[in-house]
């Protein structure tokens, strides 16, 4: 193939399986947009529209990545069922914490109403987000979560006490999921009526459905069921795909086959943790799937661009050649602190050893 | 009403003499079961019976946690599992603790630990804490989202011998360098044991930071934390 396209032009491409120049670059770069945009601390990223899309959109340019904006609504999944949350406006936070579940036994479970999204606390803020990344012809990846732990616990029931449920009252888990995979389907439902289906892309996230928290039984009875009706739901909307981010480490979901049964669209698009090989995705995965890297994120904080360009070479070279494509990354959400170096070196490392 | 119950029960299968080793064993089997109104229901048995509270918390419900420190190490128990049995541990303790001799108890250290600010994930520190408290150490748990000013206040008012940061984002951990700088310019980093973890952590990071231990996990950070207190017990 002879030039480079632009970043726009590579997105597409890869999204819609046809042949591409290079392997595309960046993948979960969030808060290090508002930090190079010079904001000290994340919050006007997850609170204002403007902000975070104007510093995503800015920040991808000077860089040169191909990743387009993610929208996250401010309420974090859990501002929208009534939880409390505090926006990371102190320089130490990475992202929106929940600091109280507005579920904390079973009596506020069953009394707990799925809301509205469209006029849910936080719907302005989140449909303004999407509507200026789609105004700005981005091809957004907008956040549609829904019936998997990361989407109930904390955001809606207090972590240990679904934890414990898990094993003492699996059906309050059940409750709670249902209503969290309700929500994840009026959502998207309300952003197609608002918005169509060919402009945006559904993006969702699971670090506490890995399997350093819980066993892969537990996840195929209670998330499997409910994750497959959340992602076909939406993929008959009309929206043509899912990337999924399986965080942290989902071995042991992966061989028991649990993620081979969640519908991704036709391709989908797999980000898995550091902790799982490029070789086991790509084999698993790859056929269907285009494939996100994932080097290990603290190195991007860490350590020198050299060896931050070592761990990606190694990282392309295992996946490049995966038959749906790959998009050079970090393992998780790029470090918000990440010398500014290390990032540009995901897109170095993509047109020095990507190409095809 | 549920521990009346059990306690009934546990005296009509058991009978009014339980052996010593038998309840010890019982307390540890309901542990590991997470199994709390039992628990609950064996250590007033315990006391009722006149066996050595200590010994009872030490040598059965300790014993259950290690077991279940041991298997979640091994992946054969998980986070709910893991909570479950430290629930009933405390449960245990609540009754067991009021009547254990402070100097019969040989406790083997003091530990401060902390999730650092900014962070509001505590079920890997939480996990820790329930380990330590059934290893025999005594805990003082500062909870999630600490400021480096309170970790050093609680060092001057405490005077542990270990300090245990925990951290899940890359935003956070930056604190713990922090916090270690702060105890070298407060003159109190000779007098405690630092040690971290967390997602994010390596062992070269602890190394750079300055830290004295590093565990990947909760079980194995029970193991280090006793190398470091010897390590202390040999210096002071």
């Amino acid at each position: 193939m002879s030039g480079e396209m632009t970043s726009m032009e590579r997105w597409k491409n890869l999204l819609e399986g046809n042949p591409i120049d290079r392997v595309a670059a960046g993948f979960d770069i969030l808060g290090h947009t508002a930090i190079v945009n010079g904001y000290e601390a994340l919050g006007d990223f997850y609170a204002k529209p403007k902000v975070s899309i104007g510093s995503q959109l800015k920040a991808k340019e000077m860089y040169g990545y191909d990743q387009p904006p993610i929208v996250i609504s401010p309420g974090y999944g859990a501002g929208e069922w009534g939880s409390e949350v505090e926006l990371p406006y102190r320089k130490a936070m990475g992202a929106p914490s929940v600091t109280e579940s507005v579920v904390q036994n079973k009596k506020d479970l069953e009394e707990l109403e799925v809301p509205d999204p469209s006029n849910a606390p936080y719907s302005d803020e989140f449909y303004r987000t999407v509507e200026l990344a789609i105004e700005e012809d981005s091809y957004p990846l907008v956040t549609v979560w829904g019936g998997c732990v990361s989407s109930t616990a904390p955001m809606i029931v207090d972590m240990e006490t679904f934890m414990k449920w898990m094993r003492t009252d699996p059906d309050l888990c059940e409750m709670a999921l249902d209503k969290s995979a309700e929500f994840a389907i009026k959502t998207a439902e309300w952003l197609v009526d608002e918005f169509g289906a060919d402009n945006w892309i559904p993006v969702d996230w699971l670090p506490t459905d890995a399997n350093v928290l819980i066993d892969s039984d537990t996840f195929g009875e209670l998330v499997v069921p409910r994750l497959k009706k959340v992602h076909q739901k939406v993929l008959d909307l009309g929206l043509p795909m899912w990337f999924t981010h399986w965080c942290s480490d989902h071995t042991q979901n992966i061989e028991a086959g649990h993620i081979d049964e969640i519908p991704m669209g036709d391709p989908g698009a797999v980000f898995f943790g550091p902790e799982v090989t490029m070789e086991e995705i790509v084999n698993r995965f790859g056929d269907s799937n285009i494939v996100i890297g994932n080097v290990d994120p603290p190195s991007f904080q860490n350590k020198p661009q050299e060896e931050v360009l070592k761990l990606l070479k190694d990282n392309i070279e295992r996946g490049k050649d995966s038959p749906k494509g790959f998009i050079a990354s970090c393992g998780c959400e790029l470090p918000p602190r990440t010398p500014p170096v290390n990032t540009y070196a995901i897109v170095k490392a993509a047109r020095e050893y990507g190409q095809y | 009403m549920h521990n009346f119950i059990s306690f009934v029960l546990y005296r009509v299968l058991y009978g009014v003499n339980m052996g010593e080793e038998d309840l010890f064993g019982e307390l540890t089997d309901a542990v590991v079961a997470g199994d709390k109104d039992r628990c609950r229901g064996l250590a007033e048995q315990a006391l009722d019976e006149g066996v050595d509270p200590y010994r009872a918390l030490m040598e059965g419900c300790a014993e259950g946690m290690n077991i279940m420190s041991d298997r979640y190490d091994e992946g054969e128990a998980y986070v709910p599992d893991i909570l479950l049995s430290a629930e009933a541990l405390y449960e245990a303790m609540d009754v067991l603790k009021p009547h254990i001799d402070v100097e019969d108890t040989g406790v083997s250290g003091k530990v401060l630990l902390g999730v650092v600010e900014g962070d509001i994930h505590d079920i890997g520190k939480n996990v820790l804490k329930s380990i330590f408290d059934a290893a025999g150490f005594d805990v003082i748990d500062l909870g999630r989202d600490v400021r480096p000013e309170q970790f050093q206040e609680s060092i001057e008012k405490e005077k542990p011998d270990i300090l245990g940061l925990s951290a899940l984002m890359t935003t956070s951990m930056t604190g713990m360098p922090k916090i270690i700088e702060n105890l070298q310019k407060a003159g109190l980093r000779e007098r405690v044991k630092v040690m971290v973890g967390g997602a994010p952590i390596s062992e070269d990071y602890a190394e750079k930071i300055g830290a004295d231990g590093y565990a990947p996990n909760a079980p194995r950070a029970k193991e280090i934390a006793e190398k470091l207190l010897k390590q202390k017990r040999e210096e002071d």
